[in-house]
Formats: structure tokens, sequence, C-alpha cells
């Protein structure tokens, strides 16, 4: 969830900035926006619903996590023109490659899931999937490509706990850029309408 | 008169599309970055 926070964020600061500014939002046309539908549903079910999530075993939920981050990853190119969109999908691909490089789920060290939660140690074990998430708990030495792992933990004091990756970093910024471009283009009320379609607007 | 009422009309179709495409594009944009996300934050260890 702290992504989808970090999206609410990134809004309010983009409607801020076209209301203090202005400027008319213009979200660009997505293309095959059904792909992230396909993609999100099984992963809803699998690491965000309870109900379901624990009935999945680990293997199971590896390959719905493989198989739908190249869904994620088709749709990136599917639209790749827009602004953000190359650090959306290559966060998404940063985040790929570590999974398949760890056998499927995104790798965590026992030292980080312990400073997460400091008081639920013995529910997880090395080499298991840490509970409903989309991570491993393996040890440093035994992970591939350990600095794409989920190693960076937010600061102290805020209400949050999370552990999050360099691919996560990429895919908050590329959303936040994303947004950023809907308010881009400096239309003011003044401004004639325009008789084309939108989108064609010059 | 019907000038004015056609540039409403094209004014406010405009408007709706770009709402509809708003709201497609944050739910679009929150659905990719859930499952193209992979941070640990839900903290609930089964039993708790």
């Amino acid at each position: 969830m702290i992504l989808a926070y970090a999206v609410l964020l990134g809004l309010l600061i983009v409607l801020l900035r076209a209301g203090l500014q202005q400027r008319t939002l213009q979200p660009p046309p997505l293309e095959s926006v059904w792909i992230v539908f396909v993609a999100f549903v099984p992963q809803w079910f699998a690491f965000h619903n309870p109900s379901t999530g624990w009935l999945l075993s680990d293997q199971m939920a590896a390959a719905i996590l493989v198989v739908t981050q190249v869904l994620l990853l088709f749709f990136a190119w599917r639209n790749r023109s827009l602004p953000g969109m190359w650090a959306l999908g290559g966060g998404v691909a940063l985040n790929l490659l570590v999974i398949l490089a760890n056998g499927g789920l995104m790798p965590v060290s026992p030292e980080v899931a312990t400073r997460l939660l400091p008081e639920a140690t013995h529910t997880w074990s090395i080499g298991e999937r840490l509970w409903m998430t989309k991570d491993v708990v393996l040890p440093v030495e035994a992970m591939s490509l350990p600095w794409l792992a989920d190693r960076f933990l937010l600061p102290e004091g805020l209400p949050l706990r999370s552990a999050f990756s360099l691919g996560d970093v990429f895919i908050a910024w590329g959303a936040f850029r994303l947004l950023w471009s809907t308010a881009e283009q400096n239309q003011t009320d003044d401004t004639p309408i325009s008789l084309q379609p939108s989108g064609e607007t010059q | 008169m019907k000038f004015k009422m056609e540039q409403t009309l094209i004014d406010v179709t405009t408007m709706d599309r770009n709402r509809i495409r708003l709201i497609v594009l944050l739910i679009t944009v929150l659905m990719f970055v859930l499952s193209g996300g992979a941070p640990v934050d839900d903290l609930t260890p089964p039993g708790w």
C-alpha cells in the first residue's frame, strides 16, 4: 500500500499545481488498459486478499507474480511514449529480474524482516514466503542480486513500516512523472476551445 | 446562439472525456504500482 500512498500524494501535488497555475489536466490516452486489470486481479487474490492469499502455495504465488509482472512489462512497452512509462517499466523489470533470480519471489533478508516487525520473528522461516507478501526470506549471502531486493526501510518515526526495493523507487517515480505530465500543457481558462478532439489540441 | 450551444456541447464533451481519462489513468496507475511493486508493507502474520 505504500506505493498507493505515493501515487495519491503525487496526485495531490499535481492537483495543487494545476489549481495554483490554473492549468487544465489533460490525461493522456492509455493503450491496452485491460492488461493491467488482468495482471492486477490474480495478484489481488494472491497477495492482498487474506481469505484467498493464505490458500496459495509459495510456488503458485511465485508463478502468479512472475506472469503478471511480464504482463505489466508488455503494458509499459505498449505505452512507452508516455512520460514516466520507462521508469514504470524499468522498475517492474528490475523487480522481475531479482524475483526470477531468486526463485520467483522478492528476497528480503532476515535482518530487514526482523526490523519490520521485531515481535513476529517466530512467524517466518528462512527460505519461506514472508506471510502473505511477495517476499521470501533469504540471507543476503544466499541472495542473487541482493542490491535489487527489498532492502530499503522507511525512516524511523513514520507511522508506516515498509521495506522496498530499487525497482519500487523507479515505479513510484514513474507513476508521479506520469501524473505530473497531465498538467504540463499550459492551458488556462482563456484558451480558446479547440474544435479538435481532446488529445489533439495544439 | 446556435454556435454558442455547440461550443458548450464541445466544451462539456471535452471536459467529460478528460475526466474519464483522468479516472482511468488513476485507476490504471494504482493497479500498476500495486501489481508491479513488491514492497513489504502488509505486516499481518498469520493468526494476528
